[in-house]
């Protein structure tokens, strides 16, 4: 995977759904299995017609140390300036979170709640959006402190009807900018230990 | 169509709230009570048992960034904070026709005709702190004055009719609300009820009711005659209580008002002491002891307003940490930033 930038920057500015055209999208899973569904997905592939470049990694719990988040296999990040992570599961949402945000801090996540496991309480409440289905959609709506949701019919991966993506995309970052006020104007460089804030 | 009455509290004003839905149902049977309820519920919550038709919680109202939305707040900012989105949440079912907020420390006596009628001619109906100005140099400052810095209107009730100014009015309180919902004086804002001091001006579609029989609380029982008829119904200024507004119930605040301003003898005292003995029997006892889980970090260490404040104001700090909550040594949380230079930075600023 590393550095497989499956798409390039638009060539022009504009705007789609109010996505910067240049915006950079990361799929992540913590499966290799998963990852490969992806990439050929219906998110993978409407943020690509869409000039969005669309990365995929993967993002690993290490399964002894369920609280020690790794990344394998990670994009460079001073190559890749990710305005959108895409995480298929929790573990590679809690995995990127702070990686990404490192590098910008304004960067929006949206966790596609396919199923849900322990970590997954803390991932949605990490997300800016969670994007839940016809089978989610009972457990996340219980969880406490929760992202808002989005329900879309077949969204781990399988077809979804196009547009809905860049939907999803246009609404996170709406909410991010909502939550924390207009980071491109206030935010000033964050310190950084050993690559983490 | 349904006309939907909410009150939003933590489960340490249950036993209150289930007074207020009690005393709704009572004199409005057609009426649905809704539960904005602050936390998240126990399993010992069950509806079936509870005197409200349903219950909203703050995921349901798609707050942006809850998580660092709940953090930056207090207690009482959250609790009035939501009542916009609620209020829009509601009004914005298919089958409203009005919502009112009640809080949930208000009991209702008499139906609520004259709100009624009100909804028929307007869209937004208020009830202000004072009626008439007052006349002592003390009360000019504990009413006038403190209605000055707190707002003009009282938000412990409110209600709104399901048009198009009713709507429009419940979507510019909300976003005010997820901004702007702060116990700060000193910038002019006192949570949700100093805004709707621009009600009169931005929504020419309102109505002031100036009926003293309509939330009475201890800043005005200096100039409403509270008393008895025969029949032990109470009565303000010769007509039936319509609703009392038991603020500073907890703690000495709205006794201390009563003792200053309430005429010697006045049946406010015995309204005062049976809504204590109502309260009671709703197992005030069991529920006022509970402490907001928001108080806390995910471990049991304590938040203080220090922290809050930094996060509130400081951009970045809530860029980095969507769930401030979350202590984890796994990842970076804003604990372990806020212990390693947080403090500093906040602190010398």
């Amino acid at each position: 995977m590393g550095n497989s930038m499956s798409s390039t920057a638009a060539t022009s500015p504009g705007e789609v759904n109010g996505v910067a055209s240049h915006a950079s999208a990361v799929l992540v899973a913590s499966s290799p299995e998963r990852l490969r569904n992806a990439t050929s997905s219906a998110v993978s592939r409407e943020l690509g017609e869409n000039r969005i470049g669309v990365a995929h990694c993967l993002a690993t719990t290490a399964p002894d140390r369920p609280s020690d988040h790794v990344l394998d296999d990670w994009v460079d990040a001073e190559d890749v300036f990710v305005d959108a992570v895409f995480a298929l599961d929790a573990p590679a949402l809690l995995a990127s979170r702070a990686r990404v945000m490192a590098t910008n801090p304004a960067a929006v996540f949206i966790l596609v709640a396919d199923h849900v496991g322990p970590l997954s309480e803390r991932a949605v409440r990490q997300a800016d959006l969670v994007v839940v289905s016809h089978r989610t959609k009972p457990a996340v709506a219980r969880m406490p402190l929760r992202a808002p949701m989005m329900h879309i019919p077949g969204s781990g991966g399988g077809e979804t009807p196009t547009g809905s993506w860049l939907a999803i995309l246009s609404s996170a970052v709406a909410i991010r900018a909502r939550a924390v006020g207009d980071v491109a104007l206030h935010l000033r460089p964050l310190a950084k230990q050993e690559g983490q804030i | 169509m349904t006309t939907r009455c909410y009150t939003s509290f933590t489960l340490s004003y249950l036993a209150k709230a289930r007074v207020l839905a009690e005393s709704v149902h009572e004199h409005h049977p057609d009426w649905e009570v809704w539960a904005m309820v602050c936390e998240p519920l126990p399993p010992s919550f069950d509806l079936e048992n509870e005197p409200f038709d349903a219950v909203l919680t703050l995921e349901d109202l798609e707050l942006p960034g809850l998580a660092g939305w709940v953090f930056s707040h207090s207690v009482v900012e959250v609790c009035t904070g939501v009542k916009g989105a609620a209020m829009h949440r509601l009004l914005t079912l298919p089958d409203t026709e009005a919502v009112l907020y009640l809080d949930p420390d208000v009991a209702v006596f008499h139906p609520l005709i004259e709100v009624e009628r009100a909804l028929e001619r307007g869209s937004i109906v208020l009830t202000p702190h004072q009626l008439a100005p007052e006349i002592e140099r003390q009360a000019v400052i504990d009413n006038e004055m403190t209605s000055l810095v707190h707002g003009v209107y009282n938000l412990g009730f409110v209600a709104v009719r399901a048009d198009a100014q009713g709507i429009d009015f419940a979507a510019w309180w909300r976003e005010r609300l997820i901004d702007f919902c702060f116990d700060d004086r000193m910038s002019g804002l006192f949570t949700d009820q100093r805004w709707c001091d621009f009600v009169p001006v931005y929504f020419d579609r309102h109505v002031i009711l100036r009926l003293p029989a309509y939330n009475v609380g201890p800043w005005n029982v200096g100039q409403r005659n509270v008393t008895r008829a025969a029949d032990g119904t109470y009565l303000v200024d010769g007509d039936p209580l319509v609703f009392f507004h038991f603020s500073g119930f907890d703690g000495s605040a709205g006794r201390r008002m009563l003792n200053t301003y309430a005429q010697p003898g006045s049946a406010v005292f015995d309204l005062w002491a049976e809504y204590e003995s109502l309260v009671v029997a709703n197992g005030q006892t069991e529920v006022e002891t509970l402490a907001w889980p928001y108080l806390r970090f995910d471990d049991g260490s304590a938040i203080d307003q220090l922290m809050r404040d930094a996060y509130r104001y400081r951009p970045d700090v809530r860029a980095a940490f969507a769930d401030p909550f979350c202590v984890d040594r796994g990842l970076p949380s804003f604990r372990e930033w806020w212990d390693s230079e947080g403090l500093q930075q906040w602190a010398t600023r």
